[in-house]
């Protein structure tokens, strides 16, 4: 593997080659990750990522096909019928804190989240028990890698059933803001999801949307003015972001 | 070295097939089945080539329809190739299989068809535009090293670390083929456009 200190950073000398690196799927780990915060942050590489996605699709054509087993047809028209969203959301009782209790961007509390974390960032890098989850309903997990590219990884659980994203331990958020859910749909689409709230000891934020969130999506969290994002779009830094994987 | 030399766009099937996908985004069932019969040969061969694996390359496909089912109403009609869309989603959920199972790396494609032996298909000609034939011009303009593994990452997902170790290089040369690969690949796209 390429040491951390040889890889390739936003604003290098090769953009263009990135987007087309994350169209192909050529990057892992931590390069692939800069290159997903980049097509989040960043609605010009976005688009040229796009862009190299279409120029390749139209390779499809040399692609053999291959018929699928008949009884595979029965088996999806089946599945379609299982409901869209299946249960309510769980109602977050616990009301978020007020910006003042919240605090601001410490360096001891990030330092004790991170060192909390770390364990968990560790093994949740390597899943052992990889599988395709029917319906997409089993909990996933994202290894959420902070925009500074030096600390470990925090964990993020989705809950499919409860469309809702927990991480363990504090977050720092700096007053008078809020800390918003992305995901990336389709690769390409940042969807805004919700705030989150400290709920006992960690913070959980609403993850409903029209569509369930695959394995594979990339998650973000921005900082954005209290109440979320105004334009639908992140609007403040990305502190933090991830693929999730089914466990 | 395969580069085929793209059919004339078929505009009727693009049609069909636009007119499918935006019926099963209005939760159209019927037009869920005519899509299925226009595309799952396609979404199949895409899906087995990267997994490699009949049993998950099902469960993949089965995953993709559903995908689909789901997403369709986020199909626009102006702005892509119902076939490349499709086809896109078909290969990233394969690809993600193909990390999530933390494959041993680069095994020999022994349940794929080589590429260079397909024919054409009715799907294939709403592939085959200007667009198609510019890519294919370009990627012959490549050297062979870098066509082959621009090419290999395309069609069987390969990271560039699994593309190193199949073509027994250091992971730097392969990233160096690649990019300079990629960055003339550009230009050239760039130049014709």
């Amino acid at each position: 593997m390429t040491p951390p200190d040889q890889l390739e950073m936003p604003g290098g000398p090769d953009p263009d080659v990135a987007a087309a690196e994350l169209a192909l799927g050529l990057l892992e780990g931590d390069e692939r990750a800069t290159a997903l915060r980049r097509q989040l942050a960043d609605p010009a590489f976005a688009r040229e990522v796009q862009h190299w996605r279409e120029h390749f699709a139209t390779l499809f054509a040399a692609t053999p096909e291959s018929v699928p087993p008949a009884v595979l047809a029965e088996r999806i028209e089946a599945r379609l019928d299982i409901p869209r969203l299946a249960d309510p959301v769980l109602p977050l009782a616990v009301p978020a804190r007020p910006a003042s209790t919240q605090g601001v961007w410490r360096p001891l509390a990030l330092a004790s989240m991170l060192a909390a974390a770390t364990l968990s960032g560790v093994l949740v890098l390597r899943p052992q028990v990889p599988s395709i989850v029917p319906g997409g309903q089993a909990q996933m997990v994202a290894a959420m890698a902070l925009a500074d590219g030096k600390t470990a990884p925090l964990a993020a659980y989705y809950d499919p059933a409860r469309h809702l994203v927990r991480m363990p331990g504090p977050m720092p958020i700096p007053a008078g803001r809020s800390a918003q859910l992305w995901a990336m749909m389709d690769g390409t689409r940042p969807v805004p999801l919700g705030l989150f709230h400290v709920v006992g000891n960690t913070v959980v934020a609403d993850a409903r949307t029209r569509q369930a969130i695959p394995a594979g999506t990339m998650l973000a969290i921005s900082f954005e003015p209290e109440g979320g994002s105004p334009t639908g779009r992140p609007t403040g830094p990305v502190v933090a972001s991830g693929a999730l994987s089914s466990v | 070295m395969d580069v085929r030399s793209p059919r004339p766009a078929d505009p009727a099937a693009r049609a069909r097939l636009t007119e499918a996908l935006v019926a099963t985004g209005l939760e159209d069932r019927g037009a869920f089945r005519t899509l299925y019969a226009l595309t799952s040969a396609k979404l199949f061969g895409v899906i087995l080539r990267i997994c490699n694996d009949r049993q998950a390359a099902e469960e993949v496909l089965s995953d993709v329809y559903l995908t689909i089912w789901k997403r369709a109403g986020a199909f626009e009609p102006g702005r892509a190739s119902p076939i490349s869309w499709l086809a896109t989603i078909a290969r990233n959920r394969a690809i993600d299989w193909r990390r999530s199972a933390a494959r041993t790396p680069s095994t020999p494609l022994s349940e794929a068809p080589d590429i260079a032996d397909d024919r054409p298909t009715a799907v294939d000609t709403i592939l085959a535009d200007e667009s198609a034939r510019q890519l294919h011009l370009c990627l012959d303009a490549l050297d062979d090293k870098q066509r082959i593994a621009i090419r290999t990452a395309f069609f069987d997902g390969l990271t560039y670390a699994e593309l190193a170790e199949q073509q027994a290089v250091p992971l730097g040369t392969m990233k160096s083929w690649v990019r300079r690969g990629l960055l003339r690949l550009k230009e050239c796209l760039d130049d014709a456009a």
